[in-house]
């Protein structure tokens, strides 16, 4: 009996001591969560009533240099951050990944990037997250946000808006941002978006004068889902092809018919195979460019190009693809003209440094939309010298190339395309820096930059305007 | 580009786009009709395609290549086999497991050979060439004599006998000296070897590229291909034929301005499954599947 008595008294003191070692736990931890984000309410509430910030946003995104983004930049002389994690700041940063995840080519490889280098600059530590399924986005989000440990939360991807809208009401302390999505009105949620139209004005420019070089009846776009994002490169990519046939004319003086334009939305991005039939397929209309708006899909255009290009007995193009979102002229040398590059990782790393102004108190509004364009850096056509860099990239990670022997036959590619034709895209990036007032068709780029965000029957009326047929 | 032309491309496209829905899908009837399911198609399409990336550029040799293909395919057929006949194992659960652990396993193993996170595209020489004078892959026509071997196998021979025998009354083939276990294990071989080809044609054959996601659903467009053609090999061609035009039709005329005007996009990307749903529900009527598929047979 006593044996009995004494056996429950002592594992009731073991007892004792674990529920009071937790209890302790939690209040110390609670402590802890509470301590960080009562510094940042307070902030909240001053912040709400100054709200025309946006301004603002982009001055800070100018003044910061769009080489410090560059990832090679690690190596050679780089200008050291201005900004310092400052005490009251967590000290991680989380980045959740839509469904597409990373190993998209790009989108999502390029939000890496930017937060691993912000990560490395900043000394935080990077948690990533994959969503498996749209229903992870709100469980991964909320988690994240519940833990109280991050500085931001950078959910990239349009398809996540609504579940960063939900949990950013549900947590006002914790500071989000989301790439490509549109929510305007909370001052915890930064919208990074980026002007994919002046990014697809160049490429589209391009396309338009190497098509009428080449002497191709037509030029084509092959799109992975429809969502409203991709509107813009549309919009943009047309308008760039008519603009480029004008310039054709002027510059050769010759007459020319315009161009039709084929475009297709695949509904997947993950499915190279079916990029490649929809590419087989406006390559046999007469397309000889075709521009990648379908993340992995576009593993699929790149090959048909190439396909169709040595059916004909050359190593190189016509027909050629265009790259987006990362610098891609790499993954196939000699058949991917360009790349319009979006630069996911400048948009990532401005959100993780205006997070860290924010908890400094330099910046008295965190939320807004943010814009980052051609004068911005947010969006460029791909250069040789960003493919060193890409290659840079590709080689630290362990990939076997041969850096040489892409660069060369890029070259090659490159200068077998008049030299104008390349000077004119150039100069078409420095006008629509200034003038947006530039008119193609009856239709000024600032018009289509007004309409945005495009919805479907915005975009079928700069379809009909540009002489695309509407869908 | 002619209206001929233009015909030829939609044909050699479909020969392309029902290769591996029918490969995966006759292996799935096969080892259904033994009365093992196996739901890790697409895992296993995914697992082979990389296998076969890795053989065929460390060789340079494309068809060593299909084969790793097909002896990766064999060897996790003989996993899920040995799990379901032999330790009696949940079907859905084990085939579960094989879609999992090749989400997961092959996001891994590309980064872990080639240093880069998601895909990877080898070099030409890794490519099954196509036949000469037509754009048509040897892998198509050998899906064709698969498909015929298949059915003479299943309908005509011993073999096929014992096969259907466990997959409709494993009791009774037990009882008249089958070897109850064996045949199923065997039947899962063949069918996830089969379907190891469909992964290998999919990376080294129809695209040079492997990607984490590279089936994109097309395990699991064959396990309904499966039930459409009601367990019968020959059927799986003609669903696969249909589902494999409407697609390649699909993708071709969503690119031209009349149509664009009729249809909207996202309906057309409906049709495959729309017109493979209705011919096939049409011929075919209610469709009967081996009686004893998916239960773990446990001798009393």
């Amino acid at each position: 009996m006593s044996k009995v008595i004494r056996g429950l008294s002592s594992s009731a003191y073991i007892g004792i001591i674990i529920i009071v070692a937790i209890i302790v736990g939690a209040i110390a931890y609670y402590a802890g969560t509470m301590a960080a984000p009562k510094t940042v309410s307070t902030t909240t509430i001053t912040q709400t009533t100054t709200i025309t910030q946006t301004v603002t946003v982009t001055q800070t995104v100018a003044t910061t240099p769009t080489t410090t983004t560059t990832p090679t930049q690690t190596t050679s002389p780089s200008p050291t951050p201005t900004v310092t994690v400052p005490p009251n700041a967590p000290k991680k940063i989380a980045v959740v990944y839509d469904i597409g995840g990373r190993g998209d080519l790009s989108f999502n490889d390029m939000a890496y990037l930017g937060a691993s280098k912000a990560s490395k600059d900043f000394g935080l530590e990077l948690v990533e997250v994959q969503s498996k399924t749209e229903a992870d986005y709100l469980p991964n989000l909320r988690s994240l946000a519940r833990s109280g440990d991050y500085a931001v939360i950078i959910a990239v991807g349009f398809l996540m808006t609504d579940a960063v809208k939900q949990v950013a009401d549900e947590y006002p302390n914790q500071l989000f941002a989301i790439i490509d999505g549109y929510i305007p009105d909370k001052p915890n949620v930064l919208s990074v978006l980026f002007k994919e139209h002046e990014g697809s004005a160049l490429v589209g420019a391009l396309a338009g004068m190497v098509a009428h070089y080449y002497k191709c009846p037509a030029v084509g776009v092959v799109l992975g889902m429809e969502i409203p994002v991709l509107y813009k490169f549309e919009a943009g990519y047309y308008w760039g092809i008519r603009y480029g046939e004008e310039v054709y004319k002027q510059h050769t003086g010759e007459d020319i018919k315009p161009l039709n334009i084929l475009w297709t939305y695949t509904g997947a991005f993950n499915d190279p195979a079916k990029g490649k039939t929809a590419t087989e397929a406006q390559l046999a209309q007469g397309a000889c460019v075709v521009y990648n708006v379908a993340g992995a899909t576009g593993l699929g255009i790149f090959e048909a190009v190439e396909e169709a290009a040595k059916a004909k007995g050359r190593d190189m193009g016509p027909p050629f693809a265009i790259g987006v979102d990362s610098d891609q002229d790499w993954i196939k040398p000699g058949f991917i003209l360009a790349s319009m590059e979006k630069r996911v990782d400048v948009g990532v790393y401005t959100a993780v440094e205006r997070a860290l102004l924010y908890y400094a108190g330099k910046i008295d509004k965190f939320g807004g939309i943010l814009e980052l364009g051609l004068k911005e850096g947010g969006v460029a056509i791909s250069k040789v010298e960003d493919l060193e860099t890409f290659l840079a990239i590709a080689e630290q990670a362990g990939k076997q190339i041969n850096k040489t022997e892409i660069i060369e036959k890029v070259k090659k590619m490159r200068s077998e395309i008049p030299q104008w034709i390349w000077q004119e895209v150039d100069k078409l990036a420095e006008t629509l820096k200034t003038n947006p007032d530039v008119e193609v068709m009856g239709l000024k780029f600032s018009q289509i930059e007004k309409m945005i965000p495009l919805d479907a029957n915005e975009i079928k009326q700069i379809r009909e305007q540009l002489g695309v047929p509407t869908g | 580009m002619s209206e001929l032309g233009m015909i030829i491309d939609i044909i050699e496209g479909t020969t392309f786009a029902m290769t591996p829905l029918v490969l995966a899908a006759i292996g799935e009837i096969f080892n259904e009709r033994a009365g093992i399911v196996n739901i890790g198609l697409e895992g296993i399409m995914l697992i082979s395609g990389f296998m076969a990336v890795v053989a065929a550029e460390a060789t340079l040799n494309p068809f060593i290549g299909v084969l790793a293909g097909v002896a990766t395919g064999a060897f996790i057929g003989l996993i899920h086999g040995y799990i379901t006949a032999y330790l009696k194992g949940d079907h859905i659960i084990s085939g579960l497991g094989i879609n999992l652990f090749a989400l997961g396993g092959v996001a891994f193993g590309i980064e872990a050979v080639w240093g880069v996170r998601g895909y990877h595209t080898p070099p030409d020489a890794a490519k099954v060439p196509d036949l000469p004078v037509i754009n048509i892959s040897p892998i198509f026509i050998a899906m064709i004599l698969i498909v015929i071997g298949t059915h003479y196998l299943l309908y005509r021979t011993s073999i096929g006998l014992k096969v259907r025998a466990v997959g409709e009354n494993p009791e009774a083939a037990d009882v008249v000296g089958v070897n109850v276990e064996r045949v199923q294990l065997l039947a899962t071989i063949y069918g996830a070897a089969l379907t190891g080809l469909a992964g290998a044609f999919l990376s080294i054959d129809w695209l040079t590229a492997i990607t984490k996601e590279l089936p994109a659903g097309r395990g699991f467009i064959a396990l309904a291909l499966v039930n459409f053609a009601n367990w019968s090999p020959l059927l799986a061609l003609g669903g696969g034929l249909l589902f494999g035009f409407f697609w390649t039709l699909g993708e071709w005329i969503k690119n031209m301005a009349a149509v664009k005007a009729v249809i909207p996009v996202t309906l057309m990307n409906t049709i495959p499954y729309i017109a493979t749903l209705a011919v096939v529900a049409g011929l075919i009527g209610k469709s009967r599947p081996p009686r004893y598929v998916g239960r773990p047979y446990k001798r009393e």
